[in-house]
């Protein structure tokens, strides 16, 4: 009997963290994140054609998605409310009767009201989850996707970005596109300062990627998607995932 | 205690006389007829590879013995056809990794459908639509569908049900499947969730030489086999060699080759995406970019499910990888993979050996142990 109490206490004790953590008290929020994704400002369109950098080549997307991991509203005490461990964003899902890009909007319960100071996002997914497979987790769960695992580089590809261009502006879409960026290198977490008011019946905010600004360079060029069309299968060579890995800081804007 | 026991047997012989005379046909059950039979539901464990995902099943449809043996049945009974000469096996057979090996199938009328049979290996794992353009959401919902087909087994599934009410064997098995009361419960609902149960068992054997090379065993693989399957999977670097890409993963990718996404894989020249003879995906989802999809089936056993694509138009692999290698027409829906395809060869493109080690690699996922699998032949023979 004594050894049972010493275990529930043992058990009791294991779980005080847990319990503080529930005890966040207060009144709490449904909270929605929609996603959107956009080029040079405008709702994303598959198949449709943008004109691409100072030459304005012709450039369409057909495929955009990512992972993102340990999505977190900041707060002034540098303290953080996790929304989401891990969420696998399609934009151009193939089930949709148009090319307009999907526009995903989450909902995550019970989010402590309050103001909050900004948004943390990782981009792909977090080493410890990309160090399992699609057989690690249930059905129906993002890691759970066969296809967005690349065994070869025993890593989930933690974002799709594929589509053609047209390099010479000829008429013709002479260029592949693939980018499939995915290893623990390239794995990004970024914080973006906004103010962020929960209440209930408040609007939630809106998580933009520009995928202009994703081949856009931290000194305004834009990146030569000409020469650099595709991501390399060798794992150790990595710089053109770096490259666009980086760049989703600025192709990132929250608004609320 | 005795008292009890000529209870018991008494009731029995009451029930079992109530069985016999039910197993006459009859046009007017009784109800409760079946509940003298036991009802005891087994859990049916599917067996697969470790390095296969989980397998999908719907909470509303658990797998059991009884149900998969029923399914089973079912599946390879031509009962289901309007004149009893096809059953689902007839196009969907385990010697052609469950397809018909015919370019188009041919229903009960003669007639021609418009589409090549599809393979129902690891169909389990197809959640992202059923059919060649994902018409079907489930298992469940599949199974209705070809009794009724005016080019498939022309019935209506209401005669099917009076046929298995009135059968002598069919009443007691849907009451072991699924505990029914009496054979007047028997429905299309419940024919559909055993068929779907016996396809969720279709799963790879693990034991082909693909299989054995992923579980280490590299010298099963002869040179032309790993150039191949390092083209395939584009992991030549890992060997510290130069070979072209060939793109196929990105499509027919994962453990089970399947993807289960829609691609257009250029097989057709057109002008315009309306002039597809077949628009494919876009019957189903009305968008225009659609047109000349199709989903990406599985390519496991593929040496033994020719002819190939909808529409069978390719005999043999050789064909299938000569057409990859022109790299599409340059339609606007082409997927973006395929003019890559042969990347780091000279010139770009795949050379008659690098074809040829392609070829050779797809015969390496022939899994023969699966397609004589005692378990999921034709119970009637
Ligand atoms: C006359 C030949 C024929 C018969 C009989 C037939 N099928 Fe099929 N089956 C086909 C064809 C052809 C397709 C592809 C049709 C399409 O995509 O439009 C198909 C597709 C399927 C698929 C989808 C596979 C995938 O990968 O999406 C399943 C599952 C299936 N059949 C199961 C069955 C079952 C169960 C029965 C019996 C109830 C049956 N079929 C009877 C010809 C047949
Ligand atoms: C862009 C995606 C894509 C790529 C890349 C791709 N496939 Fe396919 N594959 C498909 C689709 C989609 C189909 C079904 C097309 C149809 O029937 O209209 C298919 C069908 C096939 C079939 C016929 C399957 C059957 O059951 O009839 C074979 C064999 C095949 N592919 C092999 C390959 C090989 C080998 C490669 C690499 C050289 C490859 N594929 C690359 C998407 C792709």
């Amino acid at each position: 009997m004594k050894k049972l109490t010493l275990l529930l206490g043992l058990f009791a004790l294991a779980f005080l963290p847990a319990c503080k953590d529930n005890e966040e008290g207060g009144p709490k929020a449904d909270f929605t994140v929609t996603f959107k994704s956009n080029f040079a400002g405008e709702q994303l369109t598959k198949y449709k054609s943008y004109a691409f950098g100072a030459a304005g080549i012709p450039l369409q997307f057909t495929r955009f998605s990512t992972y993102l991991s340990d999505i977190e509203l900041l707060k002034a005490d540098g303290s953080s409310h996790r929304l989401a461990e891990i969420e696998y964003i399609d934009f151009t899902p193939e089930n949709a009767s148009s090319d307009l890009s999907a526009t995903p909007a989450i909902t995550y319960s019970n989010v402590p009201e309050g103001e909050y100071t900004g948004l943390r996002i990782g981009y792909g997914v977090k080493p410890w989850l990309n160090s399992k497979t699609y057989n690690d987790f249930p059905i129906g769960h993002p890691l759970a996707k066969e296809i967005e695992y690349w065994s070869g580089w025993t890593s989930y590809i933690f974002t799709k970005i594929e589509g053609k261009a047209d390099s010479d502006n000829n008429g013709t879409l002479d260029v592949s596109l693939l980018y499939h960026c995915g290893s623990d290198a390239v794995y990004k977490v970024y914080a973006f300062d906004l103010p962020i008011h929960i209440h209930t019946g408040q609007p939630g905010i809106s998580v933009n990627f520009d995928l202009e600004k994703i081949f856009t360079m931290d000194d305004g060029s834009f990146y030569d998607i000409v020469t650099n069309f595709y991501t390399s299968h060798d794992p150790n060579n990595v710089v053109v995932a770096q490259v666009l890995m980086h760049n989703f800081k600025k192709a990132t804007t929250v608004t609320q | 205690m005795k008292n009890l026991f000529t209870k018991i047997s008494l009731g029995f012989a009451l029930a079992l006389g109530v069985l016999a005379c039910h197993d006459l046909p009859t046009k007017e059950p009784m109800p409760g007829d079946l509940d003298h039979i036991p009802y005891d539901p087994q859990p049916y464990a599917i067996m697969k590879p470790s390095s296969f995902p989980n397998i999908p099943v719907p909470a509303d449809n658990p797998m059991t013995l009884d149900a998969v043996q029923l399914g089973r049945r079912l599946f390879y009974d031509p009962l289901l056809s309007a004149d009893s000469t096809q059953s689902c096996s007839s196009c969907h057979l385990p010697q052609g990794n469950f397809t018909d090996n015919k370019a188009v199938s041919i229903g009960i009328d003669g007639i021609s459908g418009r589409r090549s049979s599809m393979a129902l290996l690891n169909i389990a794992y197809a959640t992202n639509g059923l059919f060649w353009d994902g018409r079907s959401a489930s298992l469940e919902e599949q199974a209705l569908r070809p009794v009724e087909d005016p080019i498939e087994m022309h019935n209506t599934w209401t005669q099917v049900i009076e046929k298995l009410r009135v059968h002598p064997t069919y009443p007691a098995l849907f009451r072991k499947a699924f505990g029914i009361n009496d054979r007047d419960q028997i429905s299309e609902k419940l024919a559909a969730r055993a068929i779907a149960q016996f396809e969720r068992i279709l799963i790879s054997s693990g034991t082909s030489k693909f299989d054995q090379f992923k579980e280490g065993n590299i010298d099963v693989f002869d040179e032309e086999e790993l150039d191949g399957y390092l083209m395939y999977f584009e992991e030549a670097w890992q060997y510290g060699l130069n070979l072209p890409d060939a793109q196929c993963f990105h499509c027919h990718g994962g453990i089970t080759l399947t993807g289960n996404n829609y691609f257009n894989n250029g097989l057709d020249s057109v002008a315009s995406l309306d002039d597809f003879k077949d628009l494919g995906r876009f019957e189903v989802t009305g968008n225009h970019s659609d047109k000349g999809k199709f989903r990406t089936p599985t390519l496991r056993n593929i040496a033994l499910s020719g002819p190939y694509m909808h529409d069978g138009r390719f005999q043999t692999l050789e064909e299938v990888v000569e057409n990859y290698s022109k790299k599409g027409f340059g339609v606007s829906n082409e997927d973006p993979n395929l003019p890559l395809m042969g990347l780091n060869a000279p010139n770009n493109t795949l050379s008659a050996d690098h074809k040829k080690s392609l070829v050779k690699f797809l015969h390496t996922l022939t899994d023969t142990v699966f397609i004589k699998n005692p378990d999921i032949q034709n119970p009637f023979q």
